[in-house]
């Protein structure tokens, strides 16, 4: 039975939250972590920008405390009880003491920290920051950066065994490649002794990778196997995704991805794992099709043993040898917290946390993180895109590519008329509104064209967002906020080098004074609050695999954060799009910079 | 068809069949079909599934009556989603063709759906509020969908014999057919999107003969073996377990209420005609209900609106008149240092079988093909000698405009494909089978 357990506020600031006249706040549970006597429950709420503390006895909030902007991970010191929130869009991590509770320090990381994770015995916590692709490694009594390690684009989560020598990076990103060549993926291994990468764990045919765990020498992260490579002409028996676990045993090379899908249904968008020792479990959270899958390590672990081939991965048969039970959740449940009896699931989209009981794999109670009220048309929208059930086969939710609403860095045959045709590489959603039209050539004027007919047809192969589900998830994506731009200087005055790059940016003649064609000139195209004319260009960037040469000018809002460029994401850099893929000065007049030009330019569209 | 239909005589011999099945605190009526005689599997073979004609019945609050007095045979009744109205094939005193009639359950209002030649039977609602069913004329069995444009559209092309048997929750219609190259009784369980693409058999179906399947209310799929005993095949891991309880050989369809719940036609020893039980699998045995005595009682149907299935949105390209096939087998590991080229088969009424073509598979095992359309399709994978390798089981279809991806003729659906750039694509182009440069080893011709 489902015990609904709504949150008594014992604190002022969670009453003027939630007062009845107050707008509507949602919470938006992102990760979670157990004290020290598994006593409270903590929270990071990233709507909300706060922490909340929950009383694991009553399921009551003991008490909340604003954080910096959209705080993620939290670990927790067990000597002191202190508490470290990473705070993504503050680039710091907050210092809590939860006996007061108060802030004590922000201390400043790298950019976008999703993990972070304490080695007490060094007395360092470290961070995984998503737009710098690094780790930070903090010097906790100091508050300094003591070393800042470079992992890769996306690095987005930590993870350790307490005591353990090696702390392990994901990144959301696959590694950098060349166009047409299968991802792959890198597991970072970080020594904390010397603070420095010791080695990376390569997963050939990888995508993203996401919130692991450590126990008994066995490394488990979600992991997802894209296969961008073939036409998306079939949603179902894992051709667009088989989404998996990897499996590395700690302080050897040796390890495998072995799939959480059936042949017939998927465990969509795997966030997290968590060991639970004393049933010799495996939790995974399974946020696309909101369930959490037991895995059971002795049967895994036979597997990783038999006689291992190149399709191992890729065999849907395995995972009903290994996953003995799927328990449903709430909506988008993504992070976890065990404890001794109890399962704790974040269901990020429906603001509560489901108490699973361990000896029974059933739900016991619900905690209610906001009151119950109408729920907005952008949240609805935003469960129905993180929704697997659209997908034939439940195997994907246009997360699944659009990671976070972002990218899953990826070049896909989408195969719109003919296979082998217009690849295309993966938008970033957080630029969305005010953009129109859509698509790589502009063909689509709506977005409600593209996430209803074409998604349904192309993508989900069944019923998928229409009516009003459709008119929600258009909220969605127009509600999505671009992140703040780090190289944009907080006062407003561009640095020397941007403002030269500004200067490059709107030029009208070359560096020989020889004047530039109106149509060549950079705001020509990119102008207005989403700098783009909204019209089709054709730059020189057709490919042979192209049908057209006319693409769509898109906006340059963010462009720093995207993962590659071009509709077809063959260059790896803004540096690459000046460098190797403007032969003929057809995308504006670039053959005449100097490479301190081009890195002005470079550094003044970061600033967009 | 040649029925002996005395229709008086059987409905003098029909006993009240109770409705006083209960379900979560109400009583659950149910509709069912009784006849003198059933023989479910002659429709493989061309013959008639009710050669001595069959009445619909609506019981309910301890009566039962015709569904469809104006009727004089009826059979399959199919409920909509809505639960308000039913679909039955059936013909009307005088008639000689049976077609499909809507029957408002509210006011016994009745719509005739269908028209033409042949008996159209074992009609089904489509998510979208259209009907699909099957023409049995002469020239064989075709699945059609109407309710969209002036005439019905076909949606199946194979000289196999076929039959409607349900619509899956993921919009899927499931069919079964019986061969063409035996005796009828290789029977296999297939599904076809509504607009007559992605046809495929049924995942886990490829080698076992099940029939009469349904799906079931939990999801998975209940079919009967050839012992007549229920199993259910879990459509997401492709598992199958036999559902204990029940002593007797079963008749399909399986009409499930609840997980736990069905209304179920059962032949038991000692008894001439398969008779309505209803089953909790809670309880010990199955509990069986008053119903006519010397006739058959199957098809039971409950009187309460089901899930409606998601809608398929086509894909089909509407302006390619061709179908784009990409073959890229995932399991070919073994066979790809063989497998040197593919050769399709094609099959028309006047003619029969004939080779259609043979195309070079690239050294990663890849083809890229265009094909025409609504046609008979079988393919064998050849080695450089032209040797079969192997060899698709049953005929296929595509429809113009489709575009399909092709993973192995008649391999298994666990293994999902390796993520690599087919060497197919690289030209961007489509082949076409020819039928010149045909390899000269031994083939195995399809009959």
């Amino acid at each position: 039975m489902r015990i609904a357990i709504c949150i008594i506020p014992l604190i002022s600031i969670a009453s003027d939250l939630w007062a009845a006249d107050a707008p509507h706040r949602l919470c938006t549970p992102e990760h979670l972590a157990l004290s020290s006597n598994g006593g409270l429950l903590y929270v990071s709420c990233s709507d909300a920008d706060e922490v909340l503390a929950i009383d694991t006895a009553s399921h009551n909030v003991r008490w909340s405390i604003r954080a910096g902007r959209r705080p993620m991970g939290i670990a927790v010191d067990h000597r002191s009880g202190y508490i470290y929130v990473a705070n993504s869009w503050d680039d710091s991590v907050s210092e809590i003491d939860p006996s007061g509770p108060r802030q004590l320090r922000k201390i400043p990381v790298g950019w976008e920290p999703h993990g972070v994770v304490l080695d007490d015995r060094h007395n360092v916590i470290y961070t995984a920051n998503r737009l710098s692709g690094t780790v930070s490694a903090i010097d906790l009594k100091s508050g300094l950066l003591a070393h800042e390690l470079t992992v890769g684009p996306g690095t987005s989560y930590v993870f350790r065994s307490p005591g353990s020598r090696w702390l392990y990076a994901t990144k959301i990103y696959p590694d950098p490649h060349e166009f047409g060549a299968p991802p792959r993926n890198s597991l970072a291994v970080v020594d904390t002794l010397t603070q420095t990468i010791h080695h990376t764990h390569s997963l050939p045919d990888s995508g993203a990778m996401f919130l692991g765990s450590v126990a008994d020498g066995l490394v488990v992260a979600p992991v997802v196997r894209p296969k961008n490579l073939l036409p998306v002409g079939k949603a179902d028996q894992g051709s667009m995704f088989v989404n998996g676990i990897a499996i590395l045993r700690e302080g050897t090379r040796e390890g495998l991805v072995l799939p959480l899908d059936s042949p017939g249904g998927g465990t969509a968008q795997p966030f997290q794992t968590v060991f639970h020792k004393p049933t010799g479990r495996i939790f995974v959270s399974a946020s696309g099709t909101d369930e959490v899958a037991v895995v059971d390590v002795r049967r895994l672990v036979r597997e990783t043993r038999s006689v291992r081939s190149a399709s191992l991965s890729d065999d849907l048969s395995l995972a009903n040898r290994y996953i003995q039970w799927r328990i449903p959740a709430g909506r988008q449940p993504r992070a976890m917290a065990v404890g001794v009896k109890f399962l704790y699931v974040a269901n990020r989209l429906d603001d509560t946390i489901s108490v699973i009981d361990i000896a029974v794999l059933r739900e016991r109670a619900f905690i209610r993180l906001t009151p119950e009220r109408p729920i907005p048309p952008a949240r609805r929208g935003e469960r129905h895109f993180h929704d697997a059930s659209f997908s034939r086969g439940r195997q994907f939710s246009c997360s699944s590519c659009h990671i976070d609403g972002l990218s899953d860095g990826l070049t896909w045959d989408l195969a719109p008329d003919g296979f082998g045709l217009d690849y295309v590489a993966t938008p970033t959603m957080e630029t969305l509104s005010g953009s129109a039209p859509y698509k790589w050539n502009g063909s689509v004027p709506t977005l409600e064209f593209e996430c209803g007919t074409l998604a349904e047809k192309y993508f989900f192969r069944s019923e998928g967002f229409r009516g009003t589900v459709l008119d929600d998830v258009v909220a969605f994506l127009k509600s999505i906020p671009p992140r703040p731009n780090r190289h944009r200087p907080s006062d407003g005055n561009l640095t020397r080098i941007q403002l030269r790059g500004k200067l490059l940016f709107e030029r009208k003649t070359d560096n020989n004074g020889r004047p530039i064609l109106t149509t060549l000139q950079c705001p020509t195209c990119h102008f207005g609050p989403a700098l783009t004319d909204k019209k089709r260009q054709d730059v020189g960037t057709r490919s042979s695999r192209d049908r057209s040469s006319f693409f769509d000018n898109p906006a340059l809002i963010n462009l720093a954060y995207k993962v590659t460029y071009l509709h077809d994401g063959s260059a790896e850099s803004l540096h690459a799009l000046w460098l190797k893929h403007n032969p003929d000065d057809l995308h504006g007049v670039t053959s005449d910079l100097t490479l301190p030009d081009i890195d002005a330019l470079v550094e003044y569209l970061k600033t967009l | 068809m040649n029925r002996k239909w005395n229709c008086l005589v059987f409905m003098a011999s029909l006993l009240m069949a109770s409705g006083a099945v209960s379900l979560a605190n109400q009583d659950v009526g149910f509709l069912f079909t009784s006849a003198p005689r059933f023989e479910p599997s002659a429709w493989s073979q061309g013959g008639a599934r009710f050669p001595r004609g069959s009445v619909v019945y609506r019981a309910e609050r301890g009566t039962a009556k015709p569904l469809v007095p104006e009727l004089l045979t009826s059979a399959d009744p199919f409920i909509s989603f809505d639960g308000r109205r039913v679909l039955v094939s059936g013909r009307l005193p005088g008639g000689d063709r049976d077609q499909i009639w809507e029957v408002s359950l509210e006011n016994g209002r009745i719509r005739l759906v269908t028209s033409g030649g042949g008996d159209c039977v074992r009609p089904l609602y489509l998510p979208d509020g259209r009907i699909a069913y099957t023409r049995v004329d002469r020239g064989g069995t075709a699945i059609e969908v109407t309710g969209e444009g002036p005439g019905p559209t076909r949606i199946t092309y194979t000289p196999d014999r076929h039959i409607t048997a349900d619509i899956l929750n993921d919009g899927r219609i499931l069919f079964e057919i019986a061969l063409s190259s035996g005796d009828g009784h290789r029977r296999r369980v297939m599904t076809v999107f509504p607009d007559g693409s992605g046809v495929a058999s049924l995942g886990g179906a490829k080698e076992r003969p099940w029939l009469e399947p349904v799906q079931a209310a939990d999801g998975s799929v209940v079919f009967l073996d050839r012992k007549r005993a229920v199993n259910l095949l879990d459509l997401r891991t492709e598992a199958v377990r036999r559902l204990p309880g029940l002593p007797g050989l079963v008749f399909g369809p399986f009409a499930s209420l609840t997980e736990n719940r069905a209304f179920v036609s059962m032949l038991v020893a000692g008894r001439g005609q398969a008779k309505l039980f209803y089953w909790d699998g809670q309880s010990a045995e199955p509990v069986e209900l008053q119903q006519p005595t010397g006739a058959w009682a199957v098809q039971p149907m409950p009187l309460i609106p089901r899930l409606r299935p998601k809608d398929h949105p086509s894909s089909l390209l509407p302006n390619r008149k061709e179908a784009l096939v990409l073959f890229y087998p995932v399991d070919s590991r073994d066979h790809r240092s063989k497998a040197a080229r593919v050769r399709a088969w094609t099959w028309e009424p006047s003619s029969g079988v004939s080779q259609l073509g043979v195309l070079p598979l690239q050294p990663d095992g890849s083809l890229y093909a265009a094909v025409d359309p609504d046609r008979p399709l079988r393919f064998e994978v050849l080695d450089a000698s032209g040797r079969t390798i192997q060899r698709q089981e049953h005929w296929i279809w595509f429809r113009p405009g489709e575009q399909r991806i092709c993973v192995g003729c008649d391999v298994g659906t666990n293994v999902a494909p390796i993520n690599r750039l087919p060497m197919a694509l690289q030209s961007g182009r489509p082949s076409r089978f020819r039928d010149d440069d045909v390899p000269t080893g031994k083939s195995v011709i399809p009959r």
